[in-house]
């Protein structure tokens, strides 16, 4: 079925508003262009397009009106639409975030030791966080791998600069790390493009699902293109630039990084493992993804609790939980089913945004982001606190939350397939989750020892994380909302029971 | 098989040794040479491939790649320019581990 | 015939994977940029050499010359440059080694380079399996589809229509590179970065009319033949570099509003061309019949702008100068 034209406006309208946010600096403009961006691209592109969804099943889309091979194909099913929503939702209050904290400053990176201040830098804010919801857009939606990998690129250009906007010698040198593990990535990645170009004449995903067939060729092309993947997804050991980048970068784009940006490669990897190149991806290769998994989520998690710094903290926790993504492969590939993973990514995103926004709220409201130091921050800062404790009860899978319903699909699609070994990793990484939360969360309800100064924490700072984290309980009450479009289109029969 | 075979081969080897430069040369001048090698050789794989000898290229993959040295100056020119600030803000703490 | 054939693209191949490890692996970084600079040289010859002379104008112009003009005014900048006279040196510390975090741990090189090696065989063995058996591509599609589409080079039809959606991706990213470099803050100057040379900017301002003039034959050519809106804008990037080395007044370029239209001028029309035939409900970039060509005019030239006032810009990479003379740094 194809989709409605206005399926492109969700590229379209975040490129154009970041076009009009150049050009126009003035002191309001922003605020304008950025409602009209998130406008256009939810009430013209995402919401038509997802009822043609509920009532037609997947669609796809032929920019340029050529159609595959040689055009270019959108492609949208219950997968991607999980994930533009989830983009959507998290963009839009990190945006608000965002407009809170960074007014003042006028996002001018202001470092004291470099000369550097105003000029035409001012005002270049809003346009690369535009361009990156584009890219991010155009990721989830695309089916032609040529067309990802530009993406990608967008995405990754527009991160690295995201991180440098904090200023100072260590986003500098968390930049120029992310720079190089992303742009090595998107080589190995275009490699292995070049060499599905060469096999099969083609890069659209659902002509190469027809005509992929087991050979060298195929599986080092597949190999390539995920190792790059893998590199961008940070999962172990490929992790290292991962938790000095998102921990230094300014909370709001700390919070899309790992929320979307980390999560984009995770989606491929599903998309290719899953969907397309099913027939190359055997049980060794997936156990060897499931290997990296574990041991990310093992490596991660006590890196986490190990941390001095809450922004630290909240980034190895991302490096577990695309581990545990990644461990979750083998069940969803006997499962058939991509629902409980679903849950689990789409969960972990609104959660770890809401952490970094109740960071970045408790650390401005500090100062600084030393766990010792913070000590009764949840009586200062409630709701910071809360923000922070629901999103880390959803990622721990308390019941009533949307990472416990992603655990519990998880767990019952495996449990009776050959996948069993793997729930078991699924169910520590439980364990091992609410211990790193459990440490900040102690700190917070300790009594501190001298209440000194204004500590509150701007209206627009907190507010946005505790929206996210309660939207984490939403998901765990009513997993329908999101159950019903995500598992539109999954390739190997109905999803599984909800709790 | 004819000579043409060779570049794309070569493409990979340029590849293999950009990729070696990006994570073993301590130098960030280095590295960025190492990345574009990368690219170029990412590019020789996909043209390569495409070239009849015969005469005549597949225009498609040449539009890529077209592309990629478009996408992959770019990303050198923030690389440099991350880099250039960096040797600015504090030349000496570059050397000093994280 | 053949074994002529066998020795040239020995010869090419040897020296592009011999200049590759040579600028990798050089002593000092001066030398390995110019390595680099011959490197991508010789692969434009390789793309001639392939049959893709819009690559090789490409390469050269944007894979050889700016980037090793980038990676020379880097180096000149971080005051490691073997050649003396930039004024930018005054401000700028001379870095002991501009290396990158802690040393190595024991052997890691060694497990690299295995891996490494491993990688390239694994990627070659694929590649010389595919050899006889790989897709004829998509060459004989454009051909087939070239009449309906309008537009008669195929390069430029494919990446102005058939493949457009990668195209507007890419002149995002492009803009994403300009306006990353300008986020991070401007590096202000007391005096001009560097000393204008009487010679070279009068040589510069002989030049800019010629470069103009092939810039825009390039952009005409295009749509027929090899050439196009990328070379077409390479050149005026060419341009423009000589400007900023030639007339101080370039470094203001960030703050024209001239100059800011003209950066997103070709993501602009293109974001406009692809949103206004959706309103009549056909997809993104579905240029209605016939139209292709004035399209793809359009958006060539817009492309060409922005593609040239985008190089200059990243190749000044954040250079500005002082507004106010006085109040700044030592």
């Amino acid at each position: 079925m194809l989709g409605p034209p206005e399926l492109g406006w969700l590229v379209v309208a975040p490129v154009f508003g970041a076009v009009l946010a150049f050009l126009l600096r003035g002191r309001s403009w922003p605020l304008v262009v950025l409602f009209g961006s998130v406008t256009a691209a939810t009430v013209g592109g995402l919401v038509p397009s997802i009822a043609d969804l509920l009532r037609f099943g997947p669609l796809h889309y032929r920019v340029s009106g050529w159609g595959a091979p040689l055009g270019i194909e959108l492609a949208l099913d219950g997968l991607s639409a999980a994930f533009l929503l989830t983009t959507l939702v998290v963009v839009a209050t990190a945006t608000v975030y965002a407009l809170g904290s960074l007014r003042p400053a006028a996002n001018a990176p202001a470092t004291p030791s470099a000369p550097i201040s105003e000029g035409p830098q001012a005002g270049t804010f809003w346009p690369l966080w535009l361009l990156l919801w584009a890219g991010l857009n155009a990721l989830f939606l695309s089916a032609d791998l040529f067309n990802i990998y530009v993406a990608l690129e967008l995405v990754g250009l527009a991160g690295v600069a995201l991180v440098a906007t904090a200023g100072g010698l260590s986003a500098l040198r968390a930049a120029i790390r992310y720079f190089f593990a992303n742009g090595a990535a998107s080589m190995v990645f275009l490699t292995g493009v070049a060499l599905v170009y060469h096999a099969h004449g083609t890069l659209d995903l659902a002509l190469l699902a027809t005509r992929v067939a087991p050979g060298p060729t195929l599986s080092t092309a597949l190999a390539l293109m995920s190792a790059g993947l893998m590199l961008k997804a940070a999962l172990f050991p490929l992790h290292p630039w991962l938790p000095t980048a998102h921990a230094v970068a300014p909370a709001p784009v700390s919070a899309l990084l790992s929320a979307l940006v980390v999560k984009a490669p995770v989606y491929l990897l599903l998309r290719l493992w899953l969907d397309s190149f099913r027939p190359l991806a055997g049980d060794p290769a997936f156990t060897l993804l499931g290997t990296l998994g574990a041991l990310g989520m093992i490596w991660g998690s006590s890196q986490a609790i190990r941390s001095e710094r809450l922004k630290t903290l909240v980034a190895y926790s991302t490096v577990a939980q695309v581990g545990l993504l990644l461990a979750a492969f083998p069940i969803v590939a006997s499962a058939g089913t991509w629902i409980g993973i679903v849950f689990l990514a789409v969960g972990h995103a609104l959660a770890k945004a809401a952490m970094f926004l109740a960071s970045g709220g408790i650390a401005a409201a500090y100062g600084h982001d030393r766990i010792r130091e913070m000590t009764g921050f949840g009586v200062r800062q409630p709701l910071c606190m809360y923000a922070f404790g629901i999103a880390g009860m959803s990622l721990v899978g308390i019941p009533g939350t949307a990472g416990f319903v992603g655990k519990w699909l998880l767990t019952t699609a495996g449990l009776s397939g050959p996948a069993a070994p793997w729930v078991a990793v699924v169910a520590l990484s439980t364990l091992f989750t609410a211990g790193y939360v459990w440490r900040v969360l102690a700190v917070a309800v300790r009594s501190a020892p001298t209440p000194s100064g204004d500590l509150a924490v701007a209206r627009l700072q907190s507010w946005p994380a505790l929206l996210l984290a309660l939207l984490t309980i939403l998901l765990g009450v009513a997993p329908n909302l999101l159950g019903e479009i995500a598992s539109v289109g999954i390739p190997s029969g109905p999803g599984g029971t909800m709790p | 098989m004819t000579s043409f075979a060779l570049y794309p081969l070569a493409g990979v080897v340029v590849l293999t040794i950009g990729l070696w430069g990006l994570v073993t040369r301590p130098h960030l001048l280095t590295k960025v040479l190492a990345f574009n090698l990368t690219a170029t050789g990412a590019s020789l794989v996909l043209v390569g491939l495409a070239a009849r000898p015969e005469g005549g290229t597949d225009p498609v993959p040449q539009a890529m790649v077209l592309t990629g040295i478009v996408v992959a100056v770019s990303a050198t020119a923030l690389a440099l320019a991350l880099i250039a600030r960096l040797s600015r803000v504090d030349p000496g703490a570059v050397e000093s581990s994280d | 015939m053949s074994w002529a054939a066998w020795w040239f693209d020995g010869v090419l191949v040897g020296s592009l994977i011999v200049l590759a490890w040579g600028s990798v692996m050089a002593r000092d970084p001066f030398t390995g940029i110019v390595r680099y600079v011959i490197f991508g040289l010789l692969a434009a010859l390789t793309w001639a050499r392939l049959w893709a002379p819009d690559l090789a104008l490409a390469e050269a112009a944007i894979g050889a010359g700016l980037t090793g003009a980038l990676l020379l005014s880097t180096l000149g900048r971080m005051g490691l440059s073997r050649s003396s006279g930039h004024a930018g040196e005054a401000l700028v510390p001379v870095p002991p080694r501009l290396t990158g975090r802690k040393p190595l741990p024991l052997g890691f090189p060694e497990l690299v380079l295995t891996l490494a090696l491993a990688a390239g065989v694994a990627i070659g063995a694929a590649v010389m399996h595919l050899g006889a058996a790989r897709s004829p591509g998509l060459g004989t599609a454009v051909v087939a589809l070239l009449p309906q589409s309008g537009i008669e080079s195929e390069v430029a039809a494919v990446l102005l229509d058939f493949r457009a959606y990668d195209t507007l991706l890419e002149m995002a990213v492009l803009l994403t590179a300009v306006l990353a470099i300008w986020c991070l803050g401007v590096i202000r100057f007391r005096r001009s970065p560097w000393r204008v040379d009487p010679v070279l900017a009068s040589l510069a301002r002989a030049l800019v009319p010629f470069l103009l003039l092939i810039a825009a034959w390039l952009l005409q050519a295009g749509l027929h033949g090899p050439g196009g809106a990328f070379q077409a804008g390479a050149i005026l990037g060419a341009a423009g570099v000589l400007w900023t080395l030639a007339d101080r007044r370039a470094l203001r370029l960030g703050e024209r509003r001239s100059a800011r239209v003209g950066l997103v001028l070709g993501l602009g029309t293109f974001a406009i061309g692809a949103f206004l035939p959706t309103l009549v409900g056909r997809p993104l970039l579905t240029w209605a019949p016939g139209s292709a060509p004035a399209w793809a005019w359009g958006i060539e030239l817009a492309i060409a702008v922005s593609v040239g006032l985008s190089l200059t810009a990243l190749f000044m990479g954040g250079l500005a100068e002082v507004p106010h003379i006085d109040e700044e740094e030592p």
